[in-house]
């Protein structure tokens, strides 16, 4: 399958970019008077920090399960492994600070510890933490992927195994002993890179860098499949087997994938604990995980702004949502999920050239890309 | 305080012969002037059979002692603080006292320590069964020469035969440390021949602490021998847990078994039809409390917790799933929203709390089966259930029409079209068939767990790993799959608790999984492709 017509994916770009723009505007925002339209409050600032976060997690989802057709259900636990891992890193470079004065984490203390595990070592050494941001998640779906794709479990097994995986690490993580903080999880930061986590300007420097973190991705990612790998990864989605009798080593390429996007979500996690103050193993609850599948699913998987955008909306209205109708949380976003594969199994995306069109851009609708094929059975 | 009661009631039936009453009152009176070792003495005393008489007034002493609730006036007399009033130590009546008047007795704990000795003296000799059990097992060992002798006695003329066993035990532990190797080795005789649990640490403990006694050679083949069987009493003990648990994972894994394994739907609503079958049995549960049917309402739910899923599959096939045949993993996603409307839903119209379901008399309790081994009679019934269930999905799917028609649909769809199958009919008919196994499985779920809107959440990956382990595609995988991990759970957590058991049997089946994608048993079709999906 050809991939998407080039000013399409230019158009996808430019909508990005306006995007960004929007959203480097917005963090513009606290710098206008107080009580003025202009003026941005510090909490949807940290709130669209987050959702930046969740929009990376979002592209990696999309780039394993739009671009590739893997769909892992477990895309949660890399985010909160990287998430964990800047969480050890704040919490080690507190030391002293807790509500016990003590140089082990509050937790510790709690459960009459006497010395740091060896697994925290390093982590009060920044670029030792950032290493680990990335090595965890990365190594977990390098072992994880490798396995798997080796043995040719793919489709719903392979999401099967990894939703088990996400059940797994959860029952793990909310182990006291474990020491990561069992169910509170590790919470009660106080400074990053000596900044405090409480001043405004924290707050918008860490908006910024996950705006940045977030384009980066997109750059990345879009890098990669305009080229000669995004056709592979298409190819793989739509004909793993007669590619793999073309000779192309399907297992290497998933893999990569899937470390890739796990890398991401490591990052995003990182990103994502200072702005939140707290990670604990509710993070790596299934459903979760397969939230982020329904950002890529309502926007539309297999572009990239799709997935950008689902997570948005998604996470938007949800914070509206259980903020105000905390009960119609779960009738809508059930709905959501019923709705968009029954109507709009490309999703919101599909609606995007047939608006166009009626404007008149009839380039757009001559190279509409064909209905994905039934690679799924 | 129990020992207080009993006496209470003893005292109204002892005749106190006055000249003993005034023996005790001169023995009271002396505490007056009673210091250090004496207080032993004068205790001992009390305990002694040739001071028999007066046993319920000393035994009220002695426990008012311990409980620091004895008084004594100038005259040397003795009060017994009850509440608020005072009564005579020696008669137990209340009277009229000046409490000014009255003097705490301070004890010290080497006064404490001769009390609970000839306390338990006293009441080894009672007549009440009661009493004497409870103060044979409250003695600590090494039990002193004057109970031994108390106790020897006492097993002579004891009737009881298991009363009997208990005293030779007692004696016997005692026995094992004598110095005349002919009382060592018959205590250990005993203690061999009874075979009790903590027999096997007491014989390990004494070997540790005299490592040349004669009797070495002996105890290590008793300890040997206590080892074997125990472990061999564990092991069925795992197996026996183990089979239960596989009763319930086969239980919420077979509707599963139909819609993942025979029609490939990924079905992530499954545990909360299993839940949505709990609730039915909760809501029969509360129709019919104030009638006499109440008790049978575990078994009534059955049956109907099948229809009314089995109904609620019907619909979601027919107005959902149908449409998606073919795209797995978009109903993946469709039938997660489901169970997310279903849990939202469930928690709007009874709350997001668990609710009660009583469990009726003749289903609390359990099965004893061996000392510490006991069955629970609900985990029998499960046991029981899923039995019959499976065999009955055997005998429906090789014996009734229906049945036939689902193989033939599953097997070769367009041949099955041809002949004039309805498909689609087929189709929803499974489907419901697979939900109304979960909601039976829900019902009997509710009888064991607790019944929460998201309960489903915690059997869904459980049930498609029965399924997968099992292998996708034969019901007779899925109760493999179910014993094999119900089985290894178990002895798995024997060695190192629930949790890190669950988390290595995890880590065990993803293994596997990645080893063996078909499952235990492969489904042997036309098509090899299984997981191809």
């Amino acid at each position: 399958m050809k991939s998407m017509p080039h000013d399409q994916t230019k158009l996808y770009g430019w909508i990005f970019a306006a995007l960004v723009l929007v959203g480097v505007l917005l963090g513009l925002g606290p710098f206008m008077p107080k009580g003025s339209a202009l003026h941005v409050s510090d909490f949807t600032i940290t709130l669209l920090g987050k959702y930046s976060c969740y929009a990376m997690v979002a592209l990696a989802v999309d780039l394993c399960w739009g671009f590739t057709g893997i769909l892992s259900l477990g895309q949660g636990v890399f985010f909160a492994l990287g998430a964990y891992a800047m969480g050890m890193h704040l919490m080690r470079s507190m030391a002293g600070q807790g509500v016990y004065g003590s140089v082990l984490p509050d937790f510790m203390v709690f459960l009459d510890w006497q010395t740091l595990p060896w697994y925290w070592q390093g982590f009060d050494q920044a670029w030792f933490a950032f290493i680990m941001v990335l090595a965890v998640p990365g190594g977990l779906a390098f072992v994880l992927g490798y396995l798997s794709f080796r043995s040719r479990v793919k489709g719903v097994y392979f999401s099967i195994i990894s939703q088990a995986l996400t059940y797994l690490m959860m029952t793990l993580f909310f182990q006291n002993d474990l020491g990561f903080g069992g169910n509170n999880g590790l919470t009660d930061f106080k400074t990053i890179f000596g900044f405090s986590l409480k001043d405004p300007e924290t707050k918008l420097a860490l908006y910024f860098l996950s705006l940045a973190a977030l384009v980066l991705t997109w750059i990345l990612l879009r890098t990669l499949i305009q080229g000669r790998l995004g056709l592979v990864l298409k190819a793989i989605r739509d004909g793993e087997q007669r590619l793999r009798f073309c000779g192309y080593p399907v297992a290497a390429y998933k893999t990569f994938v899937f470390v890739l996007a796990a890398l991401i979500c490591g990052a995003a996690g990182a990103l994502y604990v200072p702005q939140v103050g707290i990670i604990n193993p509710s993070e790596m609850a299934p459903a979760q995980s397969i939230e982020m599948v329904v950002w890529v699913a309502l926007g539309g998987r297999g572009t990239l702004l799709g997935a950008v955008l689902g997570a948005f909306i998604v996470s938007a209205l949800k914070s509206w949502l259980t903020e105000i109708f905390p009960d119609l949380w779960l009738f809508f976003l059930g709905l959501t999920f019923i709705a968009v594969t029954l109507f709009l199994p490309k999703g919101l995306m599909s609606l995007i050239p047939q608006r166009l069109n009626g404007q008149g851009l009839r380039s757009l609708l001559r190279r509409r890309p064909p209905m994905e094929s039934h690679h799924a059975r | 305080m129990k020992i207080f009661l009993i006496v209470c009631v003893l005292f109204g039936s002892s005749s106190l012969v006055g000249a003993e009453a005034s023996n005790l009152r001169t023995s009271v009176r002396a505490m007056a002037h009673t210091e250090g070792e004496g207080w032993n003495a004068l205790f001992a005393d009390w305990a002694k059979d040739s001071q028999a008489a007066n046993e319920a007034a000393k035994l009220r002493i002695m426990e008012a002692f311990l409980n620091g609730s004895v008084a004594q006036d100038p005259l040397g007399d003795l009060w017994i603080k009850v509440g608020d009033i005072y009564q005579d130590a020696i008669s137990g009546q209340s009277k009229e006292v000046q409490v000014d008047s009255l003097r705490v007795i301070p004890i010290n704990n080497s006064i404490r320590r001769a009390i609970r000795q000839s306390l338990s003296a006293l009441s080894l000799r009672s007549t009440d069964q009661r009493v004497f059990l409870e103060s044979l097992e409250a003695l600590e060992e090494p039990i002193p020469e004057t109970i031994l002798v108390t106790l020897e006695q006492r097993s002579v003329i004891e009737s009881d035969p298991l009363l009997k066993a208990k005293i030779q035990q007692k004696i016997a532990s005692t026995e094992l440390h004598s110095d005349d190797p002919l009382r060592a080795e018959r205590a250990l005789q005993i203690l061999t021949d009874e075979g009790k649990r903590e027999t096997m640490s007491q014989l390990q403990r004494f070997l540790k602490e005299h490592p040349d006694s004669p009797l070495r050679a002996r105890m290590e083949h008793a300890v040997s021998k206590l080892q074997l069987k125990f472990l061999g009493l564990e092991t069925l003990g795992h197996t026996i847990y183990g089979l239960s648990l596989a009763s319930i994972l086969l239980l919420v894994s077979l509707g599963l078994a139909i819609s993942f394994g025979l029609m490939k739907i990924i079905n992530m609503a499954h545990g909360e039809l299993l839940m949505v079958g709990a609730y039915v049995s909760y809501v029969l549960q509360s129709f019919l409390v104030s009638t006499p049917w109440a008790s049978w309402s575990p078994l009534l739910s059955l049956p109907l917790a099948f229809l009314c899923t089995a109904g609620l599959g019907y619909a979601l096939e027919k107005l959902i799933i149908r449409h998606l045949y073919g795209r797995p993993l978009e109903t993946l996603l469709a039938t997660w929203g489901i169970s997310l409307i279903l849990i939202q839903g469930m928690r709007s119209a009874f709350g997001a709390q668990n609710v009660e379901v009583a469990v009726p008399p003749w289903l609390t309790g359990g099965w004893s089966l061996a000392e510490g081994l006991v069955v629970p009679y609900n985990r029998l019934l499960a046991i029981g259930v899923s039995v019959f269930v499976v065999s009955g999905l055997c005998l429906f799917f090789k014996y009734s029409r229906f049945g036939l028609l689902i193989r033939a649909v599953q097997q070769n769809r367009s041949m099955a079209a041809c002949l004039k199958i309805s498909t689609d009919r087929v189709d929803a008919m499974t489907f419901a068939l697979g939900s109304g196994l979960a909601g039976l499985g829900g019902a009997i779920l509710s009888q064991i767990t607790n019944v929460s809107p998201e309960m489903g959440q915690t059997y869904i990956i459980d049930s498609f790993l029965v399924v997968v382990l099992g292998g996708v595609g034969s019901i007779g995988g899925s109760v493999l799959g179910a014993l094999v991990l119900g089985l290894t759970s178990k002895y798995i957590e024997a060695m190192s608790g629930a949790v890190i058991a669950k988390i290595i049997v995890m880590a065990l089946i993803i293994i596997f999984i990645q080893k063996r994608p078909e499952g235990l048993l492969a489904y042997k079709g036309r098509s090899h492709e299984i997981d191809a999906a």
